[in-house]
């Protein structure tokens, strides 16, 4: 009997993902458990293994579209089976167990049918225009589409930009998709939902540095191993952690959620976007360890082969934006965390010590929290604390 | 530091302190005169107490038709009102009480904007990251020649009359006058409507104006429409009257002349000074309600509500804006009422502003005298009628006289909330005998399938 190959929920949060491509052609043979379709989610390229042996009867989505989870995508089946009732929409019965959550690292929730809800003149006009309501985005109640909902969704398939600007003004057009998409959406839903606050801090770098140029000549030469002041902060950040548990937490409404795994999220530059690799478990790993696996992180991230277990579990975001040469900055928590670290290049500055003036390397740290969750003096508290670990690091050790 | 200054202890200035504070907002009320505002002090509150005085006055006079057979009451308008102010009394004091154990401060005196953050109460500074500006309306006397002799009233001062008087006439045919005319008429007054504009009622649909027109008028008030008061003349304390109608002058003489129009009340708040405009007497605000100042807002009458339940929804939307969330005014979707007997009630739109907008529209009427329960209310006065777009029979609006309209129309503002079609109100099912019924029938007589009527 002929299989229907659905988009697989490879993440909790996972809703769609794009066809990224397809190693098989249609016609060809397939056997179980061999790769079949790269399905690019938000995180990350994700290789889907076949569900079932037989023939790739019919590719129902094509490269480079967006389907949203547990969708048909795919038909396996004999040669010559009619496989007519897997193609007419209303009668495709996926294989559920497919859709189950693959992430392991949160409490899995169960998979459910994706129920839209719509208002009846939204439902009416979508039924005679012919368009999905699944496709739309409800910005009513609870997430209702209405007919606002629905109208604008028909203008922009047509089509048509809305800004003023795009209609007058010559320009270049970037479809927004991928992994782009998914920032802008992450973003916004955390700007708009997280009440901000960010604290800054001027840190002395001196005792780093130079902490930093002890191990460097030793490590390298031991373990092959060169050593970033990144690398040494991921150690210090997981430590200020340790000490503030509340910041290393999520809010939940009702609930705010403390982590008792200290995950850290280092973000980096991949491809046409950003992406935060987690360095498990950072408070129970020697400077070395985390040494090496950030640098296998960044390995994998540049040639995008990260899994997922990689790019999940992260409790905290470490940003450094000093080697662009940024002095400082604020950035836009990473949901569902309640923080994330902003480090700010390291500049020689004239700064005051026993009343007279040296000049120190210095760098800015932003704090961004979650309000909800900390308030300032609980943010500064564990600000300080990495202030205190940065011009003492050696206190890292014990 | 307030998150949020209010000034005026309305419907809308309190219901907006009771939402910051439950979000978690630190919030003041600023009230020099009573707490609740003219709702509850001079307004709906009292109006509806006289009404329901009214409503027994007319049952008990017509309750031969149920076998019973009583004396004539008697009617005490002195202890109505005495009653009237316990009952008011008493929901100020709840009110007051409810602010309280929400933990809003309560600030007596007359607030006045010093700047963007500071606010000055009897001498007192308070510093607040945002303030509304809930001031609401105030009676304001016509500029008729004569108006300022004895026994011309303001509509707050009709609800305090220790007599009642024989002839009454009421300037102005919107709600507030209308009320008072329902009202005193089923009190047994003599009651005249005066009303420039050709119609009473000029933003409701037409056949509500009509129809309601009608009814009062068969009950014996007179409505004058088309006609202004040019002058009053007090003699022996009979005041005479000079109207001017589309036939010429014409002369009333009553004992009472009451106004029902109303003034925004933004006197000592210093607006000017901070930039802050109008627009016509009514502070100009956005779709946020914030006025030029971004943390000034100001809603219900003080910026052209008209009604308490306007202010108070007002006041959730700006409380939503103080504390970070969205919050958007939409006024389509504001109910409309007035307690007279029969009553009327809407929400959306009314037929000819559909068809000035050019909106394709099919339109459903069921009149109540079809409606069993109306029937055995023997309340047949009035009808309902349902607005729907040609195309998706989305429903536009809904119109309804007759009784518990004012309840009534509570379905239909869902129904237009949520985008309803006609089928919706078809297949939703009603208990019978109601008087909603009529609204699942003039939904089917909005598609040509009504049911319960003689076939055209």
């Amino acid at each position: 009997m002929a299989t229907a190959v659905v988009l697989p929920r490879l993440g909790l949060n996972m809703v769609e993902g794009t066809i990224e491509k397809w190693f098989k052609k249609e016609g060809d043979p397939v056997e179980k458990g061999e790769p079949l379709v790269c399905i690019q989610t938000e995180k990350v390229s994700y290789e889907y293994e076949s569900p079932a042996s037989g023939v790739l009867r019919k590719i129902v989505r094509e490269v480079n579209d967006v389907v949203p989870v547990s969708e048909t995508i795919g038909i396996i089946g004999s040669a010559e089976e009619d496989i007519s009732a897997l193609l007419s929409p209303g009668e495709v019965t996926p294989e559920r167990k497919e859709e189950k959550v693959m992430e392991s690292r949160r409490e899995v929730a169960p998979s459910e049918e994706r129920r839209v809800f719509a208002s009846p003149f939204a439902r009416k006009i979508a039924k005679e225009s012919g368009i999905d309501l699944n496709r739309i985005t409800g910005t009513g109640p609870g997430g209702r589409v209405t007919k606002d909902d629905v109208l604008g969704f028909a203008e922009r398939q047509k089509g048509k930009i809305s800004s003023t600007a795009g209609e007058t003004t010559p320009c270049d057009v970037m479809e927004v998709r991928g992994i782009r998409r998914v920032i802008g959406q992450r973003m916004t839903e955390s700007a708009r939902t997280i009440p901000h606050i960010s604290l800054s801090v001027e840190v002395d770098m001196s005792e780093l540095l130079a902490f930093r140029a002890r191990i460097l000549k030793d490590l390298e030469k031991e373990k092959g191993i060169r050593i970033s002041v990144t690398e040494v902060l991921v150690k210090i950040v997981s430590l200020g952690l340790k000490k503030y548990p509340v910041v290393n937490s999520t809010f939940e409404g009702q609930r705010i959620k403390i982590f008792k795994e200290i995950n850290l999220g280092v973000a980096m530059a991949a491809g046409e976007g950003l992406i935060v690799p987690v360095v498990h478990k950072a408070d129970e790993r020697s400077v070395s360890e985390i040494s090496s696996r950030v640098k296998e992180l960044n390995q994998k991230a540049q040639t995008g082969t990260l899994s997922l277990e990689d790019v999940t579990g992260g409790t905290f975001t470490l940003t450094n934006l000093g080697m662009y040469g940024i002095d400082k900055f604020t950035a836009i928590i990473n949901p569902p965390q309640c923080a994330i670290l902003a480090v700010g290049k390291v500049s020689e500055k004239p700064a005051v010590e026993e009343r007279r003036v040296v000049i120190k390397p210095m760098a800015w740290l932003t704090l961004s929290a979650d309000h909800r969750i900390l308030d300032g003096k609980q943010g500064a508290e564990f600000l300080s604390e990495v202030k205190r670990l940065i011009e003492n690091p050696y206190l890292a050790l014990v | 530091m307030f998150d949020l200054i209010v000034i005026g202890g309305g419907a809308g200035g309190v219901a907006s302190a009771l939402r910051v504070s439950q979000l978690g907002g630190k919030v003041a009320v600023v009230e020099g005169r009573e707490l609740g505002g003219v709702c509850i002090n001079r307004g709906c509150v009292p109006t509806k107490f006289f009404a329901g005085a009214a409503d027994l006055l007319h049952q008990t006079k017509h309750a031969e038709r149920y076998g019973i057979e009583s004396q004539e009451a008697h009617f005490d308008l002195a202890k109505l009102v005495e009653k009237k102010q316990t009952l008011v009394n008493e929901m100020r004091r709840g009110t007051e009480e409810l602010l309280k154990t929400r933990g809003v401060e309560i600030v007596r005196g007359a607030g006045r904007l010093e700047s963007q953050q500071h606010v000055h109460v009897n001498g007192r500074e308070l510093t607040g990251r945002n303030f509304l500006v809930a001031t609401g309306s105030l009676p304001s006397k016509p500029d008729i020649k004569g108006a300022e002799v004895q026994g011309v009233i303001s509509s707050e001062d009709a609800l305090d009359l220790q007599d009642l008087p024989k002839r009454m006439l009421i300037l102005g045919g919107e709600t507030v006058g209308l009320e008072l005319a329902s009202i005193f008429s089923r009190f047994g007054v003599a009651v005249t409507v005066v009303e420039k504009n050709p119609r009473i009622l000029v933003n409701e649909d037409h056949e509500t104006a009509q129809r309601l027109t009608l009814a009062m008028r068969r009950s014996g008030v007179a409505i004058e429409v088309g006609a202004e008061v040019a002058s009053i003349r007090s003699e022996n304390g009979t005041l005479f009257v000079t109207l001017v109608t589309g036939k010429g002058e014409k002369r009333i003489a009553v004992d009472r002349v009451v106004f029902s129009q109303r003034t925004p009340q933004i006197e000592g708040l210093n607006l000017p000074s901070l930039g802050i405009g109008t627009e016509g007497t009514w502070i100009k605000v956005n779709r946020q309600l914030r006025t030029v100042v971004p943390s000034v807002y100001a809603i219900g009458d003080v910026a052209g509500g008209g009604y308490s339940h306007v202010a108070s929804a007002q006041g959730m939307v700006v409380a939503d804006c103080v504390m970070g969330r969205e919050g958007v005014w939409e006024d389509r979707f504001v109910p409309r009422g007035i307690y007279t007997r029969p009553e009327a009630a809407s929400v959306g739109m009314t037929q000819s502003e559909a068809e000035q907008k050019g909106i394709e529209i099919v339109v459903g009427k069921i009149p109540y005298a079809t409606n069993a329960r109306a029937m055995t209310l023997g309340d047949t006065a009035g009808a309902v009628k349902i607005i729907a777009g040609a195309r998706y029979r989305e429903v536009l609006g809904v119109h309804i006289v007759g009784p518990h309209a004012t309840e009534l129309i509570s379905e239909a503002a869902l129904a237009v909330k949520v985008e309803t079609v006609l089928e919706d109100f078809i297949q939703s099912i009603r208990l019978h005998p109601t008087l909603s019924e009529s609204l699942g029938e003039a939904a089917r007589d909005a598609l040509g399938e009504a049911l319960y009527v003689p076939k055209r």
